[in-house]
This record gives structure tokens, C-alpha cells and sequence, in this order.
């Protein structure tokens, strides 16, 4: 952290246009809603000439933009601070909440009444147990105090607790949705108007901040890096019990009661929106971050177990569990209930790569071990979680099975052009030409001599009979069996030499008055 | 005629032939981009189950922190498991044999380009990052990764934690790039770094930098701190410090902001403080916290699985 990177300008960020630096944290005043909360509406107005005619067209789209007036969404808090439920010495520490969203302390309207643009609606409001009543009686132990109320017990209280005044977005509200109930908390008025700020002090107790998320675990927040901040204006001092409740109203309908103005008599409690809620206890034991740090117990990744003995057993069980080992049950694919040496994928110390070729099955990876007489069952786990894993994968196991079958496919087509004799299959069976080689070897070795006859002494073709009275004439297309066996063992076509052989023949036979040297037109 | 060479042994000759493979994983095309993002995921140990990880909760007791190596044949295993599934004839494992030297390189390479693009808006963090690996036979292809886990109360309380691992156990030089950062629940978080991690910075997240005062002599105070932009956040000269006011009221410590304000412009010489202006001054800086791992570099010594025959 080089410090902090103050922006007093306090118009609205762009995200797009100032990138976090890493370590560094900005500030800005705060980020406005893009459209302020309110009714709305959109009219399109269209005028057509057409054939001398004059036509006008307009339609108008009302809507209403509301922020989240009685509740947060279930992501929006992101931290609470101090913890909830810690016990530290936060005595000069303000509470604060984290939200995800960076304007959300800027969407709603605080009202009844305009207000300075830029005044957050939330508050965070540090409290007593004292300071808090549940229906006569503090809130009980583990609690804060909330209740739950329809919207009618927010807006109409029982007689001597304050409410806030009715503004548009309550009004609204209760005309769309009279049905909807929210979380309450009801404050001493005392208290009230003790702890909560003055309306020139709200915009001081919000903020936003840009952090660089890229060194941090991924949140699932809406813009990752923005963050909004309120800070409570109380210190956790002075609580009997050291326990305080923190609690983060909302104002909304607020801006009459607060303690710059004057005050409304006849009430001795006052409700009030609670959105988010905690207690701590804030006493002499710390318990803040860099303590919690402080205390981390650091040790290799090892089951803490020392056997008591010297001899060699133990000896060995010493030196595996430093190792990272641990024993684990095993039923053995005989069904035989023992024991295994198990040790994850995080090693106490570094582990050269010792490569293997593929493992076929998981028992393929299962490693005996000859001085205890058991199996060591670590490389045979993670064969198996990996397969089960990818199993599990649908998309993935789909894509990778059609990869591998494509290469498959070809082996298979490997081996099949391959067998007719090669010596053994080789990558040149896949060239484009292989077909064609491997049908003249298939003729060369197996269908000639068949033919043929071993000897070739036998030659057969054409040879007994002259039924189609072709005999005497030279035939395109037959080999004599010697030329055959000759070019075959000199490597040559036989299809090459068929077909220079029909081409001669035929160039014989053309009769010479249809020769192309003596064609009428020429050549 | 010789006789035809048997299927397994023609098979197994294929499997051992250099060009042969080559020319299967031509055939075959490069591993698709799903499945080489898989084989990364799964080198990081992304879903392997927490008890394959941590076999024995008393490794990992609670408000603890440790270190380790990942052991590149445990990964290698849970690769071969993962390609194993498309084995499911004799020709399909062949060709998966003679794939897995480049599904592994692509996984690689998928890794490399995830933290690139993770890094890209930090040019002095991209330029930590080591060269492009290069392809090695077999040995070097499973990435060297090693991290920590935490089992702290903080990871709950201080959400996105800021964590800086580096190669030199000195200084933070050498930084590492981070391969996984992940709570596995609500108090363990899990982060691992691409090479071998020597120190370990853990610093509470930027976002959640508390306001507070600093108690002076029965009063509260807050240390000035400029808000001009080119020099926001530093400290004044002469360390001055303005006091902070409380509402009047003894049986409750409220701040006063609006008197805070006035004074710290007063204290500042500026005619108005902006909302951001005041936090900067009453802002504590972060607590961080440095560790240097127990990891030794010697390989581990007497281990079961290097007797085996």
C-alpha cells in the first residue's frame, strides 16, 4: 500500500476510463444514480409524408425508477466492520458497512422535501442494548433488536413512536405493493437524536472507494473494485455490558427529525428501516485483523502425530507423516478391509516429477509398498477423482471423447491399410497417396501370386480358350504375367503401364483419314 | 507374405512411434479449447473434493496458515484420470496416449494465457511473469504450482483479502502470479501460485480500511494528510495532528463531524473538504502481515512411493 489516492473532484467515476492501481486505493465523494429515483416517461413522436398526406404517430412509455427502500438485495452487504459477533478493542474505531453497489447509498431520495444532491440516504447508527426496545424490553441476548412490521406499522406507528414522514417513495410504495412487510428497529428518541447525524454531516460519513481486484478473491459483486463505504459517527466506549448493535437505516422521510431540526415532542421511541444489522462486543481483547493474523498458527501441512517409540516402525511412520502421509481405510478390490498410506496433492515439501506413461485404470497407479506390506493409494485417488470429475463434466467429457474418437478413427484406418502386409503400421498409412499404395501392394502381394500362382509358372489369364475371339489381338489393359512380376519388383504402376499401353494401341488403330494432321479444319 | 503383425502389439508399435503420433495429432486437430481449460482447471485441483486435498482436519486446525507444494504426479494422475474417459476402445486409448503430450502443453498454455489476461491491467505484474515455458518432453509439462491454505476467522470477517506471494523470501521482489484464490468455505481460503512460493503478504482488502482516530494524551486525534491530487494521502510534514471533536454528551462518544471538518480545514489550510477528503484522514492504514513458508527446497526424503519396484 503506497497510500491513498484521494479524488476531490466527486463527480460520478467511470469505471471504463480510470483503471485501479495496483495498491493503491481511491476515493471518491460519491457516485450518483444515473437517473435519480422518480417517475418517468418516454415520448416518441413520429410525423410521415406520404402521397401529400401528413401523418403523425406518438406513443408515451411511463415508468418509475425506485431504489431498494425497505430492503437490501441478499449480495449488497459485503463486509461488516467490526465483525459480527467479534470481541475486540475497537474503542477508537467508527463501524462501517461495505456495500457492493456504489451508489446504492445515493438512490433513494432522504425527503419529505428537496435536499442537497449527493446526501446518502443510509446511516449507520451505533447503539446500546440499552438504547433498543423490543416491545417494552431490550433486545434479548444474540439479537439486535429487529421486527418485523407491514408497511402500515412503519407508516403508522403506535402512539409514541416516530415514523418517518410519508414521502413519494413510501407513498408509493404503499399504493403498489400495501401487502409488503419490512424489518424495523425501534430507538430510545433520546438516543436518536443523540447518535444519528445531522443532515450537513450525512454526505460526510459516505464515500466511495476503487481498489485494484485483480490480487484479491473473486467477489461476486457488480463491479468488481467499486465498493461503497458508511462509517457510523460513534465510537464503541462506555457500554455496561461492552456490547454494541449496529444498525444501517435508512432516513427515507427522516430529514424533519434529525438533530439539526428541531425536535418533535410527544415520542419516546422512533422506528425506523433497518437493512442490515450486527452486534460485536468491543472490550481489552483485540481481535482486529492483523491480531487474528498474529495468531496464525504456522506448521507444515502434516497430521500432527509423533509416535512415542524408537524403533524402526515408528521411525518410518515418523518420517511418512512428515512426509505429508496419513493412513486410511482401504477395502481392497478382494473386498478385504486395510489400510492405505494416503497423501493429497499438497505436499509438505516440494515432489520432483517422476513421469510415467498414461495410467490406464486407477489400480494402474496404486503403489506397493514393500517395507510396510501396503499400498499407497494417493496417485490411485486422484486418478479416480479425476475421472469421476470430468464424468461429471458433461460438455467436456462430450468435446474431449470426440477429439480422442477422431484420432481413433484414424488409427483404425492405420491399422486397417497397414495390415495387408507391411511390416508393421506406420504414420506414412495416413499420407493421401495410401490408399492407392496400399491397393498395388495388395495386388503386388496377395492377388498377382494368387493369380499367378506361386511359381508363375501358371500363368492363367486368357490363356485356355478363346471364346471372344480376342486372342490374336493385342489387349489394353492385360499384363503379361512376367512384365507384371518385373515392374512390381522394380517398384513401377502397373496402372501407369496399362495406361500407356491403351494409349499406343489406340494411337494405332485411328484410321489415317481421321487423323488431326489431315482434318479438314485444321488444327 | 509376412504374416500380419497381432492388433495389441500393432497397437503398442503405433503408441511408441514418434511420427505416428505426430501424424494422429494432426489428424486429430488441437485439443479443443474446453477441454484444455478443463486439464488447467484441473491442475489447479479446481472441484477435486476438500477431503482429497486435506485427507485429516488436523492438518488444517483452526486460526492456522500452511504451506505446501503441489506434488506434479498427483496432478499428472488426476489428468490421466480425466483423459481416460474417452478411452473406451483399444484404438481410443492409443490415441489418447498419443494425444495427452499435447493436451498437457494446451493446458499449459491455457494457464499461462488466463493469467496473462488476469494480469494484463498490471504491466509491472506481467512483466514478473516468467517466459512462455517451453514445450520439454513429458517431464516439464506439469506446471510447478504451490500455495497455502488459511483457516482463519479473518477470511469470513475481511472478505477479499489482498494476497501477494513472491519467490524471494526477503523482500517482496519476484512476485508470483496467482493461479487460484478461492474460499473453499466460508473460513478456509485456498491460493495457489504459479512457481514456488517463498513469502506470502496478507493484507486486509483496500475496501475495508476502517476509520478511526488515534487516542493523544485524554483526547482523540487524526494525522493530516494532504488532499491535493498529486500528493493525496500523504502525510503532512511535522506529522501534525488536529484534534477531534465529540458531541456533548457524557454518556455517549459521538464524533462531531461537522467541528471535525472545520478543523481539519482549519489544519489544512483548505477552504472546503470534500466527504473523500475527511476519509482520508480518518483512515488507519491496513494491517498486513508477512510469512515465510515452511516449504523447504529439498525434495522430500524416504517416501513410500520411491520403493516400489
Amino acid at each position: 500500500m503506497s497510500g491513498p489516492r484521494g479524488d476531490a473532484a466527486g463527480a460520478a467515476p467511470d469505471a471504463a476510463s480510470t483503471p485501479a492501481v495496483s495498491g493503491q486505493v481511491a476515493f471518491y465523494d460519491n457516485v450518483l444514480p444515473a437517473l435519480p429515483a422518480g417517475d418517468y416517461q418516454i415520448i416518441v413522436q413520429d410525423s410521415v409524408t406520404a402521397d401529400q398526406e401528413d401523418a403523425s404517430y406518438a406513443t408515451v412509455q411511463r415508468f418509475r425508477v425506485t431504489g431498494p427502500n425497505l430492503a437490501l438485495g441478499p449480495g449488497d452487504v459485503v463486509a461488516m466492520t467490526p465483525p459480527a459477533g467479534s470481541q475486540g478493542s475497537y474503542d477508537t474505531w467508527l463501524p462501517h458497512v461495505v456495500l457492493a453497489q456504489r451508489s446504492l447509498p445515493w438512490q433513494v431520495p432522504i425527503g419529505p422535501g428537496p435536499i442537497a444532491p449527493g446526501t446518502p440516504w443510509l446511516a449507520l447508527l451505533l447503539l446500546t442494548s440499552q438504547e433498543i426496545d423490543v416491545a417494552g424490553t431490550p433486545p434479548a441476548a444474540g439479537t439486535t433488536g429487529v421486527q418485523t412490521v407491514p408497511l402500515s406499522g412503519l407508516l403508522t406507528p403506535p402512539s409514541g413512536t416516530l415514523g418517518p414522514a410519508p414521502t413519494t417513495g413510501l407513498l408509493n410504495l404503499q399504493a403498489e405493493q400495501p401487502g409488503v412487510t419490512c424489518t424495523v428497529v425501534d430507538v430510545t428518541f433520546e438516543a436518536f437524536r443523540a447518535v444519528a447525524p445531522q443532515t450537513a454531516e450525512l454526505p460526510f460519513l459516505a464515500h466511495v472507494r476503487q481498489v485494484d481486484a485483480s490480487d484479491q478473491e473473486a467477489l461476486q459483486v457488480p463491479a468488481p473494485g467499486w465498493y461503497s463505504f458508511v462509517a457510523g459517527n460513534r465510537f464503541p466506549v462506555g457500554a455496561p455490558d461492552n456490547l454494541y448493535i449496529a444498525h444501517l437505516v435508512s432516513l427515507e422521510g427522516f430529514a424533519g427529525y434529525l438533530p439539526d431540526q428541531p425536535a418533535p415532542t410527544g415520542y419516546g421511541l422512533v422506528r425506523l428501516v433497518s437493512l442490515a444489522s450486527w452486534s460485536f462486543t468491543s472490550g481489552p481483547d483485540a481481535g482486529d485483523f492483523g491480531y487474528l493474523m498474529q495468531q496464525l498458527a504456522t506448521g507444515p501441512l502434516t497430521v500432527p502425530v509423533t509416535p512415542a517409540g524408537t524403533d524402526a516402525a515408528s521411525q518410518l511412520v515418523t518420517s511418512a507423516v512428515q512426509d505429508g502421509y496419513t493412513i486410511l481405510g482401504y477395502t481392497s478390490r478382494l473386498g478385504e478391509q486395510t489400510v492405505a498410506w494416503y497423501r493429497g496433492p499438497f505436499q509438505p515439501a516440494p515432489v520432483a516429477a517422476n513421469p510415467q506413461p498414461p495410467q490406464a485404470a486407477a489400480a494402474a497407479a496404486l503403489i506397493y509398498d514393500p517395507a510396510t506390506g501396503m499400498f499407497d493409494a494417493s496417485y490411485a485417488a486422484g486418478w479416480e477423482i479425476g475421472r469421476l470429475l470430468t464424468l461429471a463434466n458433461g460438455p467436456v467429457a462430450v468435446s474431449l471423447s470426440q477429439w480422442v474418437a477422431s484420432a481413433a478413427s484414424a488409427i483404425r484406418l492405420l491399422l486397417a491399410r497397414t495390415a495387408t502386409g507391411e511390416p508393421g503400421p506406420s504414420a506414412s498409412a495416413l499420407a493421401p497417396d495410401a490408399p492407392q499404395r496400399a491397393a498395388r501392394q495388395l495386388i503386388a502381394r496377395q492377388v498377382v501370386p494368387a493369380l499367378l500362382g506361386r511359381d508363375g509358372g501358371r500363368p492363367t489369364l486368357g490363356r485356355p480358350a478363346d471364346p471372344t475371339g480376342l486372342r490374336g489381338l493385342e489387349l489394353p489393359g492385360l499384363l503379361e504375367a512376367g512384365t507384371l512380376r518385373q515392374l512390381l519388383a522394380a517398384g513401377g504402376d502397373p496402372g501407369q503401364l496399362i495406361h500407356d499401353q491403351a494409349i499406343a494401341a489406340a494411337r494405332r488403330e485411328i484410321p489415317p483419314e481421321v487423323s488431326p494432321a489431315s482434318h479438314p479444319d485444321g488444327a | 507374405m509376412p504374416a500380419a503383425m497381432p492388433r495389441h502389439q500393432a497397437l503398442r508399435q503405433l503408441a511408441g512411434d514418434p511420427t505416428a503420433r505426430a501424424a494422429l495429432a494432426a489428424q486429430a486437430g488441437p485439443a479443443p479449447d474446453d477441454v484444455s481449460a478443463w486439464l488447467a482447471d484441473l491442475q489447479a485441483l479446481a472441484g477435486v473434493p476438500f477431503a482429497y486435498l486435506v485427507p485429516d482436519s488436523r492438518m488444517l486446525p483452526p486460526e492456522s496458515i500452511r504451506f505446501f507444494a503441489v506434488d506434479p504426479n498427483w496432478t499428472a494422475a488426476l489428468v490421466d484420470g480425466a483423459l481416460s474417459i474417452a478411452a473406451t476402445t483399444a484404438p481410443a486409448a492409443a490415441a489418447s496416449e498419443a494425444l495427452r503430450p499435447g493436451a498437457l502443453i494446451a493446458a499449459r498454455q491455457a494457464a499461462a494465457s488466463r493469467r496473462r489476461a488476469q494480469a494484463a491491467p498490471r504491466p509491472a505484474a506481467a512483466a514478473d511473469e516468467p517466459a512462455t515455458p517451453t514445450d520439454e518432453p513429458a517431464a516439464g509439462v506439469t506446471p510447478t504450482y504451490s500455495g497455502f491454505l488459511l483457516r482463519s476467522a479473518a477470511v469470513a470477517d475481511w472478505p477479499g483479502m489482498q494476497v501477494n506471494g513472491y519467490a524471494d523470501p526477503q523482500a517482496a521482489t519476484l512476485a508470483l502470479p496467482i493461479v487460484r484464490l478461492e474460499r473453499l468455505s466460508p473460513t478456509i481460503l485456498l491460493a495457489l501460485f504459479a512457481g514456488m512460493v517463498q513469502r506470502v503478504d496478507l493484507t486486509e482488502p483496500g475496501q475495508h480500511l476502517y476509520f478511526g482516530v488515534v487516542p493523544l494524551s485524554g483526547g482523540l486525534s487524526v494525522p493530516l494528510r494532504s488532499v491535493e491530487p498529486a500528493t493525496a494521502g500523504a502525510q503532512l510534514a511535522g506529522d501534525s495532528t488536529v484534534t477531534v471533536s465529540c458531541r456533548p454528551d457524557p454518556n455517549r462518544t459521538v464524533l462531531d463531524v461537522t467541528a471535525t471538518v472545520a478543523a481539519v480545514e482549519q489544519g489544512l489550510g483548505v477552504s472546503s473538504l470534500s466527504p473523500s477528503g475527511l476519509g482520508l484522514q480518518l483512515l488507519q492504514p491496513p494491517p498486513s502481515q508477512t510469512f515465510t513458508t515452511a516449504v523447504a527446497t529439498a525434495p522430500a526424503q524416504a517416501d513410500p512411493s520411491q520403493a516400489t519396484p
